[in-house]
């Protein structure tokens, strides 16, 4: 006799459908392009406003302590559930957590499915969880979006009950990011769906990271084993501190409750950074088609940070388009939006941001439309967006028009990438035109083309699709003379190739040789242990003519 | 060979026969709070008034702000059991449905935009109470899968209230033991004097991800016994603090023996 204890499978929910949600690329991500400054950073792809407030920079052994409070504008992206798309707003408001300034962190989107089977004369039921894929948020606040294909698939199902791959379980994965940011991404998955993540650099640093949330344990450590820590009480340690703390967290992040960061000053007393907290009511009211807003809710933003000199940052926040009544026990001057308006620095500047364009100045994927920096002092500097082909997300062309406090207008070509399976949601710069005064061919001084992964058709309005394994960068004089610098990179984003041509270079398909006037080849050491960074040879360079002007 | 036969068997049959104890003892989650025994028991009292509900049938008028522009129209809202449970709001627009059905053992869910576009609920969307709009057919009725746990007296829009918490519990076949679903738990507040459910709060999720927590509210106020059982006569859900259904309550009928053919997931 034979017994076969998965005797019968009785019925199966499979949710097939994966809607694509919003996502957007945030901080400084590889291959993008970038404006701004000399505090604030602006995506010249999506229009994020990064900033970053150094708090404590210590040298260490092997690796210096670098700990940098970073914000990134780009607070809103979509989901959907059941049929409703609504805002959903980024973890801390666009901080970065405490311990992903020092590690990163992963989000992870666990999908979960709920099966059952019948075993020894009862029906009984189980998950089954299952990972497509995972955006890591790094130290700087940059995004790397990781996927799992085949997925990362783990839960209760026993061998011959539903839900049980057929393959059997897949608990864990390391993944290459597509982003040229070299880093690789290690899950496991457990049954009971808890999800742990590290993450390795090119040099063959390894990083825990927490998972779900910017905070809790982590820990970095560099291929000679200097490590820095972090405990659950929000402690700091480098090497060379391995008791006392070089750094250390706390607060709940609330006006009663302010995010302190408490460190050891030169002189020896306790110096502190004050993270402090309004509540605001939030509401965005961008009024996008078929999204729904989000709030009124009660939220803590950051109201300003204080330094241990007693200077401070200021930040304020967007007005609500239309009507709302603030929540009792909330700022009661106005809803918010969430998105910033303004911050003050502590030498007494401000830098203002108006939204506008698109949709209250949002398009459906989170992206701004359009920006109005204001640098007080330092002038008005005007972005704006328009879509080129395709719609919001990835593979979409865009043009943003940059004009500067004399004027001056710079027309960039991006775009968003354009790989499906993996994407980065990165955008890349295809064209740049750069005028003396207005839009004009008599105003035109200069024009930048780029083409990515040997495609040379285009390439100023072409779709862009990762990975990055070659850039061809015309640079071109008003008077259509062109030179040219190819670029080849490798699966880690490591130069491996680097050729120069000379002025006389044409669009359109591939270089020849005949213009070719330099190149710098690089190999790479195959050192395992994810140490991928190290140059096996000097690098070859030829020269092949001399540049005479 | 006979003897062999019957020996392997018996030893088939007693593995299976401790192997089914060892499951059994591993698989019984925690106990509830008897604080919130007794709150949820006095609730579904306050609700019930001592009346058997097996099926419910609610029906009134509707501001829908879940489309492109608030609209108002007719709402039938019906439930049978505590699993099965049907929201169908007739719009200028078209009519939007929801529908949880656990007839046949696994909880599901559908939902039909006034477009006529329909999809299923992701799993991660269906460990809440199917019956959200009646709180007598949910969690605070006495379940074995379900805990509950008291977590005190609180203020909730200046009124006082007894907050409970209710989870769900679930086994597990690799024999880990039974383990709390984070999904399926819910908040119940519920009015300090009168002990009637006036909110009730839990998380949906994104369709393909499970670990994003999108907070839901149902507020239940302007109660009225209608038919013998205390009903809320405005009702209003809403998904990250934006109002999506906002009922007013005219008719309640209850034990009409609802078919569950009502509750069908095409």
């Amino acid at each position: 006799m034979k017994l076969h204890p998965w005797l019968a499978a009785l019925f199966i929910i499979i949710i097939g459908a994966c809607i694509a949600s919003g996502q957007v690329a945030t901080g400084t991500p590889p291959f993008g392009s970038f404006a701004g400054g000399p505090f604030d950073t602006v995506n010249l792809g999506n229009l994020n406003v990064h900033l970053a407030i150094p708090v404590l920079h210590k040298a260490g052994r092997g690796m210096p302590f670098t700990y940098d409070l970073t914000y990134d504008g780009l607070v809103w992206v979509t989901v959907t559930s059941s049929g409703t798309t609504t805002w959903q707003p980024a973890a801390n408001w666009g901080w970065a957590g405490a311990t992903q300034i020092a590690t990163g962190w992963v989000s992870a989107p666990l999908n979960s499915v709920i099966y059952q089977c019948y075993y020894l004369h009862n029906v009984q039921q189980y998950t089954v969880y299952t990972l497509t894929g995972a955006n890591y948020l790094d130290n700087f606040g940059s995004s790397h979006y990781f996927t799992f294909n085949p997925p990362v698939v783990e839960g209760g199902a026993p061998p011959g009950c539903p839900g049980y791959p057929s393959g059997g379980y897949k608990p864990s994965e390391s993944v290459l990011a597509p982003d040229g940011s070299g880093l690789t991404l290690t899950v496991n998955l457990t049954p009971e769906g808890s999800i742990t993540a590290s993450l390795t650099t090119r040099s063959g640093k390894l990083m825990n990271v927490p998972v779900g949330t910017s905070g809790g344990q982590g820990t970095v450590t560099d291929t000679n084993g200097n490590q820095i820590t972090i405990n659950s009480s929000g402690q700091f340690f480098d090497t060379l501190s391995s008791t006392t703390p070089v750094l250390t967290v706390s607060g709940s992040g609330t006006p009663a409750s302010p995010t302190e960061f408490q460190y050891t000053a030169p002189s020896g007393g306790t110096a502190s950074y004050t993270m402090n907290y309004t509540q605001y009511t939030v509401q965005t009211g961008f009024g996008v088609s078929g999204v729904i807003e989000y709030g009124r809710l009660s939220d803590p933003l950051v109201g300003g940070i204080t330094l241990p000199d007693g200077t401070s940052y200021a930040f304020t926040y967007e007005k609500t388009p239309g009507s709302c009544t603030p929540l009792q026990g909330t700022y009661q001057g106005n809803c918010v939006t969430g998105r910033i308006a303004s911050v003050t620095l502590p030498t007494g500047g401000t830098i203002t941001y108006a939204y506008s364009g698109g949709s209250n100045g949002i398009f459906s994927d989170g992206s701004t439309a359009g920006l109005t920096r204001t640098l007080n002092p330092g002038g008005e500097w005007q972005y704006s967006r328009s879509l080129v082909s395709g719609s919001p997300g990835p593979g979409s062309t865009w043009t943003t028009t940059v004009i500067d406090p004399n004027a001056n207008y710079t027309v960039i070509n991006a775009a968003e990438d354009g790989n499906t399976s993996a994407p980065t949601y990165d955008f890349y710069e295809t064209q740049r035109q750069v005028y003396k005064g207005s839009v004009s061919p008599s105003n035109l001084l200069a024009t930048s083309i780029r083409c990515y992964n040997a495609n040379y058709l285009s390439c100023a309005t072409a779709p862009v699709s990762s990975p990055i394994t070659q850039t061809d960068v015309y640079s071109q004089l008003p008077n259509s003379s062109t030179r040219l610098a190819e670029v080849l990179y490798n699966s880690y984003g490591l130069v491996t190739d680097d050729k120069e041509y000379n002025y006389g270079v044409t669009l359109g398909a591939a270089p020849g040789t005949t213009d070719l006037v330099r190149e710098t080849a690089i190999s790479y050491a195959s050192l395992g242990n994810y140490i991928d960074n190290r140059p096996a040879t000097l690098p070859a360079t030829h020269t092949m003519l001399s540049i005479v002007f | 060979m006979q003897t062999r036969i019957s020996c392997r068997f018996l030893q088939s049959f007693l593995l299976i026969f401790v192997g089914s104890t060892f499951l059994f003892s591993q698989n019984q989650p925690p106990a509830s709070d008897p604080r919130a025994v007794s709150f949820a028991s006095q609730s579904i009292s306050a609700l019930a008034s001592g009346k058997a509900i097996t099926d419910v049938a609610l029906t009134g008028s509707v501001t829908w702000s879940g489309g492109a522009a608030p609209e108002t129209g007719t709402a039938t809202l019906l439930a049978s059991g505590k699993s099965e449970s049907r929201m169908s709001l007739l719009l200028p627009s078209g009519t939007r449905t929801e529908i949880r059905d656990a007839s046949t053992g696994l909880p599901q869910g559908q939902w039909i935009a006034e477009s006529g576009k329909s999809g299923l609920y992701a799993s991660q969307n269906c460990a809440t109470d199917a019956v959200w709009f009646f709180p007598a057919l949910g969690s605070l009725a006495p379940s074995s899968s379900v805990v509950l746990a008291y977590v005190g007296q609180e203020t909730r829009n200046g009124a006082a209230v007894q907050h409970i918490q209710s989870f769900l519990y679930q086994t597990n076949l690799s024999g880990a033991g039974p383990s709390q679903q984070p999904l399926s738990t819910m908040d119940f507040y519920l009015d300090a004097a009168t002990l009637l459910p006036v909110a009730v709060t839990f998380n949906v999720h994104p369709d393909n991800n499970a670990s994003t927590n999108l907070p839901t509210e149902v507020d239940f106020s302007s109660y009225q016994v209608l038919n013998g059982v205390a009903v809320p006569t405005h009702i209003q859900r809403s998904l990250q603090g934006n109002v999506l259904v906002d009922i007013t309550i005219s008719g309640a009928f209850f034990n009409t023996g609802l078919p569950l053919s009502d509750f069908a997931i095409n």
